[in-house]
């Protein structure tokens, strides 16, 4: 199993000459094992990916989607993905399951009138939508794939995808576990002391300890670090980490290799160099830390 | 008058080295009017960074006061919105004109966007600058100095789509993105939307124009759609032949890349760069932005 690293970048796509070595594009994964392609997140990294599968010779024309939320930066790539306008591609869809909306409803209507000039019904490619619950676990050929649900506004999912030795957990969209608790449409738990907040610490507790189970033992944990520590305490309602709760999650975890993930539009990439060497030095022995950069390729025993 | 481009990207922002010059940001300028007025054409991620550097400003403290004109709610016209710091700075004030669809008003669509399934924001009502919606009025309007006159490029009833032409003391802007002349009688309404400032004594008009845009010459035959898919809108630059020679060239298709404009437009076109001042006011002006390509 390898992977490569099509956008890195959170909220929105930035086209700036400060942030070239780690990317402006956002969030997008492929990973690939035998002749399975899976695609993490459909950020406008996406559509590199897509321009470099219609090129590939060989390319699996049979395509995994796994859609952690759908959140603008998590789906603007989606259009511009080329397969998906060629007959003989099959893209099949996984998202978290909601009472609110079905996942096609929520794609459909990002597209179209009025905000796109392309509907689903479009599309020429096959596509096929599954709802999956949070904690579900399932096979995508060689591929096994886990879920837990993360901090973040309207709930979203994590993954944990294994194949053969090799491990890749995928947490680009999550709050700490200790200030607030997120839910669907509002926010449950501000942190506020009281009598009457332990349910909610309770399941922060545990949606921690099993963010922590998904991560065990990965060779590749990216995991949000949209904030500094300072940041932060300013913006505790959107549903981010810090680099340094990023770095925490992963000693817990016992991984081998952190990339911080889901970069701030405004970091630049000279500030992410210094975000990087402050979690290196305060990281536990045997924890590699790095930032998620575009077009980097995650192989075991290759180049790094 | 003075214009900024901050995004001048069509359909997808391109991140990326091979874009640094013309600037890989969907749609957005800023106007500057002789009284400081602050008028803002379309919120792609161009919107972003301007954002950003207003953030220096009165924006800042929660005294920033702007006027957006909104061509139309497609992705990459109107997605960059939520996303600055003044959006969020209380007392901070926006303006913003644009069309309504028939799927829902100008205000409802971008009530949607910001729905919990798709944003953080969970909805309008958490941003807490003041957002004041309006259709575009028929008859042309002041901002302060400014005169704004819009003129609907698109009827389709789902995305309507609007061009813009903004005057200040005897010149003009005009900003015509997305067109698709599906007829000649709006060929002939937009050649006009922008010739008449010719006549009117307004010299030199600049077009903004996606890929194709400039109505200042007479003669011309309408363009034809474009070839990936009908309906996009969007033209083809080798229907334009003879623009303007103060035409400038927005949203870059991203295929035609990159730091150079295509072999068959070089001759023709100045594309506009991101961070570029444009001036409307003085003909060096004129001049200097033209020779920097």
């Amino acid at each position: 199993m390898f992977a490569r690293i099509w956008g890195t970048r959170g909220s929105y796509p930035v086209a700036r000459a400060d942030v070239l070595r780690y990317g402006g594009n956002t969030t997008c994964v492929e990973v690939r094992a035998e002749n399975r392609c899976i695609i993490l997140d459909a950020g406008t990294g996406m559509r590199l990916l897509g321009e470099a599968l219609i090129r590939e010779p060989g390319a699996p024309r049979q395509l995994d989607l796994l859609i952690t939320h759908t959140h603008w930066d998590h789906i603007i790539g989606f259009p511009f993905f080329a397969p998906i306008y060629s007959a003989g591609w099959h893209l099949n869809i996984y998202g978290l399951s909601r009472i609110q909306a079905s996942l096609r409803a929520t794609i459909a209507n990002a597209l179209g009138d009025p905000l796109f000039p392309v509907g689903l019904e479009d599309l020429r490619a096959e596509l096929r939508f599954y709802e999956i619950h949070v904690g579900g676990a399932f096979e995508l050929g060689p591929v096994r794939v886990r879920t837990a649900q993360a901090n973040h506004p309207y709930r979203a999912l994590a993954y944990r995808l294994e194949s053969g030795a090799d491990t890749l957990v995928f947490v680009p969209d999550t709050g700490p576990f200790h200030t607030v608790l997120f839910g669907d449409e509002h926010i449950e738990w501000t942190g506020a002391p009281g009598a009457g907040n332990g349910a909610e610490a309770r399941a922060l507790a545990e949606m921690r300890t099993r963010v922590i189970e998904l991560a065990q033992g990965a060779d590749w944990l990216l995991y949000d670090a949209q904030f500094t520590d300072q940041e932060y305490a300013r913006f505790p309602h959107w549903g981010h980490s810090t680099a340094s709760q990023a770095r925490e999650i992963a000693e817990a975890a016992g991984v081998r290799e952190l990339l911080l993930f889901h970069h701030d539009p405004r970091r630049s990439d000279a500030e992410l160099d210094a975000l990087v060497a402050a979690q290196r030095a305060a990281a536990r022995p045997g924890l590699a830390v790095s930032a998620a950069a575009e077009g980097r390729l995650l192989l075991r025993g290759g180049p790094q | 008058m003075k214009a900024q481009f901050w995004g001048v990207r069509g359909y997808v922002p391109t991140p990326g080295a091979a874009f640094l010059r013309y600037g890989g940001n969907t749609c957005c300028v800023s106007l500057r009017g002789a009284n400081g007025e602050l008028l803002v054409l379309d919120s792609g991620t161009g919107f972003c960074e301007l954002g950003a550097a207003l953030m220096a400003g009165d924006f800042r403290d929660g005294r920033g006061e702007l006027t957006m004109l909104i061509t139309h709610t497609y992705w990459d016209h109107f997605l960059g919105l939520p996303f600055p710091g003044i959006v969020h700075v209380p007392g901070n004030h926006l303006r913003i004109y644009g069309p309504d669809s028939a799927r829902g008003s100008l205000e409802m669509i971008y009530d949607t966007m910001l729905a919990p399934v798709y944003s953080p924001v969970s909805g309008l009502a958490h941003i807490a600058a003041t957002h004041s919606f309006h259709p575009v009025p028929a008859e042309p309007f002041q901002v302060s100095q400014l005169t704004v006159r819009g003129m609907p490029l698109s009827q389709h009833a789902h995305s309507p789509i609007w061009a813009y032409r903004v005057e200040e003391a005897g010149r003009a802007l005009v900003y015509i993105t997305d067109a698709r002349y599906t007829d000649d009688a709006i060929w002939r309404e937009t050649v006009g939307f922008a010739r008449d400032a010719r006549c009117s004594s307004i010299a030199r008009p600049t077009c903004v124009g996606r890929r194709c845009a400039t109505m200042a010459t007479a003669g011309w035959k309408t363009p034809s759609n474009w070839r990936w898919k009908p309906g996009f809108g969007g033209c083809t630059f080798i229907t334009m032949r003879r623009p303007a020679p103060t035409t400038t060239w927005t949203h870059w298709w991203r295929a035609a890349a990159a730091n150079s404009p295509r072999a068959g437009s070089a001759s023709i076109s100045t594309p506009p760069a991101r961070g570029r001042w444009w001036r409307c006011s003085d003909e060096p002006g004129y001049a200097s932005s033209r020779s920097r390509t």
